[in-house]
């Protein structure tokens, strides 16, 4: 038998499981790069790599 | 390795599973029943799948609202990107962007510079007065930027490098006296042409 649906709970949840798995993983990328950037090594972290990161942490951020 | 295998066949086995479990669903719903109430019964399934794939873009969209409507900003704050290659210039090197290939450590390479340069004014005093305000002398004085920047961005990976300064001004002073000598020595050569 086909099933009756509930549509409106069914795109909340699906939502708000999404919206809070793709928080959980920006809070971890935006944690390792803002690690990486605060342990920058002079004289022999790549410049470029140093760039990308923080330009990427500002992305994330909405910045 | 013989992990990630055996994750690999659990989930094969997994799928394999829930594939023979939907068509025996399909069989079962479809048994025992009128050809238009089959047909009758695909239409509705078509019309659930196309109402389901626009019901993903929906979620989707609505993902990516809520998202921008709440960045992470109570916890995380804007990181301002340094431009080393401009903080380099301002201390006195001349360097393009793609010439610096590390990040340096501007602190101590303000003190190596102010070093070099003064390595640089105790040879000029050294040596004999006339011999400083001569041509050699403009043409060590007017190179040693350019100098200092090569040596730079020669050995920007490695501090030791760029701190052992003495060689490398060694090398400059002597390639600027080469210079001023064959200069003379063209001086003259033209002059005994001219005459």
């Amino acid at each position: 038998m086909l099933e009756q649906r509930d549509l409106k709970a069914e795109i909340n949840a699906k939502v708000a499981v999404r919206v809070s798995k793709q928080k959980n993983k920006n809070s971890q990328r935006l944690d390792e790069l803002k690690h990486k950037i605060d342990t920058v090594k002079p004289y022999e972290t790549p410049l470029r790599d140093y760039q990308r990161w923080v330009r990427e942490y500002n992305e994330l951020l909405g910045k | 390795m013989k992990r990630r295998n055996r994750k690999k066949e659990l989930r094969h086995k997994l799928k394999q599973e829930a594939y023979v479990a939907r068509a025996k669903e399909k069989r079962e719903r479809y048994e025992g029943k009128s050809e238009y109430i089959r047909d009758y019964l695909k239409e509705i399934e078509s019309i659930e799948a196309s109402y389901n794939r626009q019901l993903d873009e929906y979620v989707e969209t609505e993902v990516e609202r809520q998202l921008s409507l709440n960045p992470e900003v109570k916890q995380y704050h804007e990181i301002e990107e340094i431009d080393y290659a401009s903080e380099i210039r301002h201390l006195g090197l001349v360097v393009s962007n793609s010439d610096v290939r590390v990040v340096p450590d501007l602190v101590e390479l303000g003190y190596i510079i102010k070093g070099w340069k003064e390595d640089f004014e105790e040879f000029m005093s050294e040596i004999p007065e006339n011999y400083a305000n001569s041509d050699f002398g403009v043409m060590a004085r007017e190179g040693f930027i350019d100098e200092i920047s090569t040596h730079f961005v020669d050995n920007q990976e490695s501090p030791s490098k760029l701190r052992n300064y003495q060689p490398s001004l060694q090398n400059y002073v002597r390639e600027i006296r080469e210079r001023y000598l064959s200069q003379g020595t063209s001086t003259v050569f033209e002059y005994n042409n001219f005459f």
